[in-house]
């Protein structure tokens, strides 16, 4: 590793002044798990480094609003999103992803943020954001905006995030009475691996009849992808094998999984039909 | 001091105090607090450190070396070539059996990531930078990856000739070979194996193939050179052979072995990786030419380019009678050595004479290649080749087995090899409890009881496999016991504690006979100006060799403490003994073994020293046939059964229960062995499911533990279990033997033979990753998934 | 590690060969290829800014071609390293020219890249990923620049 700057801001503003909307070498850090990782492998030689670890405001709130919208800061780690009650109880499937997610030690100092600005399509979690409709907050020098989970990921690494922009936090909905979500996680080598094929889905059935459905794939493909049009036949559709049979199939045609260590094309293709019809089946089940 | 050779068994005739006891590591306490000495932590003044600059082609001549940016980098201290090594050392080569891989390289680079040049910095990170800055220019030569394409090439070869290192005499006939890559070719002929196929109803015949893979010890190999004037050096290494490093060192140096002084600290993991020379002749070398201290700790990926386990192909032939008997095999194995030979010839002979299995074949025929590649060296890897033979030889007995539809378990026990049958090699088995291994895992397995097969996506089986292994003959011990005047008491001995709890079982030893509680014995680590000669801590050889060189150690304390004594205590020597810290005289009269020392020296002054000194008989196999009345002075068997679970949709597999069943002769501390036993199935179960390393034109593509990914807690199966099988070494200390590699041995074949069970899919490469189980699945369905690039 | 693509081109195949074989004009639909110089040896040495997302990396190259088989088959060869890191980049690109008709022609491109080092060991999943990418990327500024060149010839 080459010898870099780093600066611990204590505003978000701060932190803000510090980054750099033309300079890729100038990044900020929440967790550094990955960061690190890019680092030590000489695939990013940073300038300059902006701590967000001692930010006042911290930033690692997980609370419920009065519209019962879940607020998770972008600096609450994802042990701390693990460990919520507040999170089990609206969100059970992040719960869930969380528990199998890389493992307790990265867990313990990674953070939501940081997780999701990073932009990995490898990594667990936007998926299911985007099943569940989440939104994220961003800070820049001009003010916040709010940018659709759907939109935030635009391709391997990259996210819509400006270079000068800071994710605050992330917002789940709160979801319609009766809709279950789930992700489910498919890893080729060790259980703690990285997902070679990550489904969520989040669906509301009633009276037999599919009444919403939202379904993403990552880690095969080189963004985590809402499939619309799977969505759109799952609306309206009767509750049953061959339903849920032809949305799986048509999700494995619409999209080009990309190989690598973990599976070939031709397998992920074959693991994203079989995880999303296991992840239909569990959305809608009585 | 006396020292006796006796590989004679010393029988005890009381019952033992020490010995099957469980009690707590002695260093438990220091590593869970972090107090424990690590080579890795070392700093010493005006120390620099040394990145290494690795080569970027397979195999390439270098045409030129550009370190000038490097070395006008700020705060660089030296950037070191090939050329600077020759100036101190004019044939810089070495290794355990070829003189053949370069301290750094000299005008060629034989394959990605082998070192070239080292950049020297008080800062490390200065001198990482550095390393990046040094540009080399290489005329690319063809290159050989493949281990049976290398063996047959015509016209790429990585060295030009061979240079056997003269320690070994079956290697003296390799001696300037040219135009191969076969490093070494070991054969054997038990009997006829042709005349035995024609006399069989049935031949089966498979090949088998294992990835390369990596040792992934947590604490990266390190080393630090300290020179002591121009003359001498003290190596500080992470290593597992203190005393090997310290005569190639000399040899290289070509100095006298007492200028080399070679220690080491706890090991944070070794299982073969830091064996031999890794880095200790480099920083040896680095630290004379610069005249400071230097230190080298690799980094993960950098473990990649170092030292790997053996991918092999190998070929197994038998054939079989009707009423199930195998009457002759044919094996064929070649092993991927790499560019360096390292200890792989040792492997291809010392594993290669075992390839046809624990069975009582009349026929045998078995060929073993040490092949030259253009991949990073291969070397001893817990198991030392072992694993990889029988994930051949239990795959295939399992198929004829199940072919045969006889009972895999029964199938086997009918051509078991017994006590006081010869092994291929000729020689006589002893005191090896196949047969009682085979019966513990039939019980510890339940394996008639009725199963579940599962239906639909999820497929359950049941798998079992057996493997064996010689230990490495002949190697010496030397051990020492001190006693100290206050009556504490220390024991002096080269093996290396890397986690295996080698420390306590050498103190229980000792204090067994001595009457001392082990707890209070301290071991001292190897410093080759303190501790005596080791061969190395390797091969599941120190609880039997050096264990006894310590209870001959101890015993020679002991017959000078009970003279001491019986002068203080008016009674014939030969009548005391030694227990609870006391030496108790016939009548119940008793003095501590403080009180002794003090009645002979006067005062809490003085030493009684012991020594002992272990080298079994060996007979070298004669050349040709393999052929030796004496092969070995222990046989270990290990074998599993493995339950699985197999999702018929995505190829994955389950693990639900491991259990191992080992002969380690007599169990000195219970709770060690188990988890050596336990610790070396999860280690085989991750080579078994999804570790390999990958390569793309030489270059390893998974060199990060990111990507090459090793067991985690969960892929432990939810059942796992170990045993020992009623056994005793006769020969060895209180009848034990070694524990650390059996647990490895039949891990991959047992889970396989289960994914056959619960699925009717044989697969013959590992790893068994989803993917390959689930593609061996559709081909079978004759529906096969297309491949692509 | 390898990729392979295919796109159509709205001219003939000599044309398509003739611009592709200019190397200075092949190397312009190299996405970062910067700073080309002739070595006189039929080689060229040149500079490639590859960056993905916020990685950026830069890699001091030699251009060849290392076949010319016209009009069907050419294939450039790129090797070199990256700044700062020691390594090697070896890449192969091959493209294949059919021709559909008298005026279209299918371009086949396949690149065999490969990566020593640092970047080879810890990286590779980084590239593969985006290599695809870069190879479509590549096509359709091959195609795009050969049919403007072409939108000229015709003016
Ligand atoms: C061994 C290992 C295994 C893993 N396995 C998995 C796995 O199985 N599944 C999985 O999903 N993930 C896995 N991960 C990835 C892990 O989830 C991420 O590393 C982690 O979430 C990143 O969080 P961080 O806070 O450490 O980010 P950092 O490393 O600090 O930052 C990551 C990126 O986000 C940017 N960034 C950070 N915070 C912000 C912010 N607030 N606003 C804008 N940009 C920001 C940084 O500049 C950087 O580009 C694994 C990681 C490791 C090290």
């Amino acid at each position: 590793m080459t010898p870099f700057e780093l600066q611990e801001p204590d505003t978000l503003a701060e932190a803000i002044t510090l980054l750099d909307p033309d300079d890729p070498a100038v990044r900020p850090l929440a967790g550094a798990t990955a960061l690190m990782l890019m680092m030590k492998a000489g695939l990013f030689q940073p300038t300059r480094l902006v701590s967000l670890r001692r930010l006042d405001d911290g930033l690692r709130h997980i609370f419920i609003d009065e519209r019962g919208e879940l607020h998770l800061g972008a600096l609450a780690t994802l042990s701390d999103i693990e460990r919520s009650a507040l999170v089990a109880e609206h969100a059970p499937a992040v719960t869930q992803a969380c528990h199998t997610l890389s493992n307790v030690r990265v867990r313990n100092v990674a953070t939501l943020g940081g997780h999701l600005a990073h932009g990995d399509p490898h990594m667990d979690l936007p998926p299911l954001l985007l099943a569940l409709g989440a939104r994220a907050r961003a800070v820049g020098p001009h003010g916040e905006r709010w940018i659709d989970a759907a939109d935030l990921f635009v391709g391997y690494y990259q996210t819509s995030l400006e270079r000068d922009e800071l994710l605050s936090e992330i917002v789940i909905p709160s979801p319609e009475p009766d809709t279950h979500a789930t992700y489910v996680k498919f890893t080729a080598l060790s259980a703690d691996d990285w997902p070679a094929v990550g489904v969520a889905a989040a669906a509301r059935h009633r009276d037999g009849v599919i009444v919403d459905a939202k379904l993403a794939v990552s880690a095969a493909t080189e963004r985590p992808t809402r499939l619309p049009a799977v969505e759109a036949a799952l609306r309206g559709a009767t509750v049953c094998a061959d339903t849920i049979e032809s949305a799986a199939e048509a999700a494995a045609r619409s999209v080009e999984p990309l190989a690598d260590l973990r599976g070939s094309s031709a397998y992920k293709r074959e693991m994203i039909r079989v995880h999303v019809r296991r992840a239909l089946v569990t959305v809608t089940r009585s | 001091m006396s020292t006796r050779v006796d590989p004679q068994p010393i029988t005890e005739d009381r019952p033992t105090v020490q010995i099957g006891r469980s009690i707590p590591r002695l260093e438990s306490l220091e590593k869970v607090t972090g107090e424990t000495e690590y080579i890795h932590h070392l700093r010493l003044p005006h120390m620099l450190y040394g990145k290494i600059f690795r080569s970027s082609v397979a195999h390439g001549r270098i045409l030129k070396l550009d370190t000038r940016a490097a070395r006008e980098l700020p705060g660089v201290a030296a950037v070191i070539t090939g050329a600077d090594v020759c100036a101190l050392i004019p044939e810089p080569y070495y290794g355990p059996a070829f003189h053949d891989q370069p301290v750094l390289a000299i005008d060629k680079v034989r394959y990605v990531g082998e070192p070239v040049a080292v950049a020297l910095s008080e800062d490390p990170h200065l001198a990482e930078h550095a390393a990046n800055l040094i540009e080399a220019e290489y005329e690319e030569l063809p290159a050989v990856f493949d281990e049976v394409e290398a063996a047959a090439a015509t016209d790429t070869f990585v060295h030009d000739a061979l240079k056997p290192a003269g320690t070994f005499p079956d290697l003296k006939h390799l001696q300037g070979r040219t135009k191969t890559n076969v490093a070494l070719d070991f054969s054997l002929r038990h009997n006829d194996a042709e005349r035995g196929f024609e006399q069989a109803d049935y031949i089966f015949e498979h090949v088998f193939r294992t990835p390369a893979a990596i040792h992934a010890a947590m604490e990266p190999i390190v080393a630090v050179g300290e020179p002591r004037g121009s003359s001498a050096v003290t190596i500080h290494t992470s290593s597992q052979s203190p005393s090997f490093v310290r005569t190639e060192v000399a040899r290289l140096l070509g100095w006298p072995e007492n200028h080399v002084r070679v220690r080491t600290a706890f090991l944070g993991g070794g299982f073969g990786a830091k064996l031999y020379i890794k880095l200790e002749a480099l920083v040896a070398v680095l630290a004379l030419l610069v005249k400071r201290p230097v230190k080298i700790a690799l980094t993960m990926e950098e473990q990649f380019y170092t030292i790997t386990k053996h991918a092999t192909t190998v070929r197994m032939k038998s054939g079989v009678t009707k009423a199930g008997k195998v009457v002759a095999r044919r094996c064929e194995a070649w092993w991927n050595g790499g560019a360096y030979a390292d200890i792989g010839p040792r492997v291809t002979q010392k594993s290669g004479f075992t390839a046809a299995g624990p069975y009582d074949i009349e026929n045998v025929s078995l060929d073993s290649y040490a092949v030259y590649t253009n991949l990073p060296p291969a070397g001893a890897f817990r198991g030392f080749g072992i694993p990889q033979l029988v994930w051949a030889y239990e795959s295939h007995t399992d198929i004829i087995a199940r072919e045969l539809e006889l009972d895999p378990l029964e199938f086997r026990r009918a051509n078991i090899l017994r006590n006081g049958r010869p092994q291929a090699t000729g020689t006589i088995m002893r005191d090896t409890a196949t047969v009682e291994v085979l019966d513990t895992l039939e019980r510890a397995m339940d394996w008639k009881a009725p199963r579940d097969p599962g239906d639909g996506n999820v497929r359950r089986g049941r798998g079992v496999a057996i493997g064996f292994k010689a230990c490495i003959a002949p190697t010496t011990s030397v051990a020492i016991v001190n006693i100290y005047g206050d009556g504490s008491c220390a024991v002096y001995c080269g093996t290396v504690d890397m986690g295996q709890g080698s420390d306590t079982a050498m103190a229980q030893i000792a204090a067994e006979v001595l009457g001392l509680d082990p707890r209070a014995i301290s071991v001292i680590h190897p410093d080759t100006d303190v501790t005596p000669y080791d061969m190395a801590t390797l091969g599941s050889r120190s609880t039997f060799h050096m264990g006894n060189a310590v209870r001959l150690a101890a015993l020679d304390a002991r017959e000078k403490l009970f003279i001491m004594a019986g002068k203080a205590l008016g009674c014939d020597p030969g009548l005391l003994s030694a227990a609870g810290g006391c030496v108790r005289a016939p009548d119940g009269r008793q003095l501590s073994v403080g009180e002794v020392i003090k009645s002979g020296f006067l005062m809490q002054a003085g030493n009684l020293i012991g020594s002992g000194s272990f080298r079994p008989t060996y007979t070298s196999p004669s050349h040709g046939d393999g052929q030796s009345s004496d092969i070995t002075p222990f046989w270990m068997v290990g074998a599993v059964g493995a339950d699985v679970e197999v999702d018929m949709e995505t190829g994955h597999v389950r693990v639900t229960r491991l259990v191992s069943v080992a002969d380690v002769g007599t169990v000195i501390n219970p709770a060690i062995v188990t988890r050596q036993l336990n610790g070396g199935a999860v280690m085989q179960l991750g080579l078994t499911m999804s570790e390999a390393l990958r390569f793309d034109h030489g270059q390893v593509t998974n060199a990060s533990l990111a990507d090459y990914k090793i067991p985690g807690i969960l892929d432990v199966p939810a059942e796992i279990f170990a045993e020992a099988a009623p056994g005793c070494q006769h020969s060895g200390p209180f009848g034990a033997k070694g524990a650390g590699e059996t647990g490895t041995f039949a891990v991959s074949p047992a889970i396989a033979n289960a994914i056959h069970d619960a699925t009717g899919v044989r697969i013959y490469d590992l790893p068994l990753t989803p993917e390959v189980v689930y593609r061996a699945l559709r081909a079978a369905q004759h529906n096969p998934l297309e491949n692509e690039l | 590690m390898q990729v392979t693509g295919k796109i159509r081109v709205h001219a003939p195949q000599s044309d398509v060969f003739a611009f592709a074989q200019n190397v200075a004009l092949l190397t312009q639909c190299i996405e970062g290829c910067r700073d080309l110089q002739e070595r006189g040896d039929g080689t060229y040495a040149a500079r490639i800014e590859a960056q993905i997302a916020f990685l950026r990396m830069t890699f001091n190259v030699t251009v060849a071609l290392a076949r010319v088989e016209p009009p069907h088959v050419l294939e450039a060869r790129i090797t070199g390293s990256p700044a700062n890191l020691a390594g090697k980049v070896d890449a192969r690109a091959t493209l294949t020219l059919e021709p559909v008709d008298a005026g279209e022609t299918d371009v086949t491109y396949a690149l065999d890249l490969s990566l020593a080092g640092k970047l080879g060991g810890m990286g590779e999943s980084v590239f593969r990923a985006k290599a695809k990418e870069y190879g479509d990327r590549f096509a359709a500024c091959l195609r795009d620049a050969v049919e403007s060149r072409q939108a000229e010839k015709t003016l």
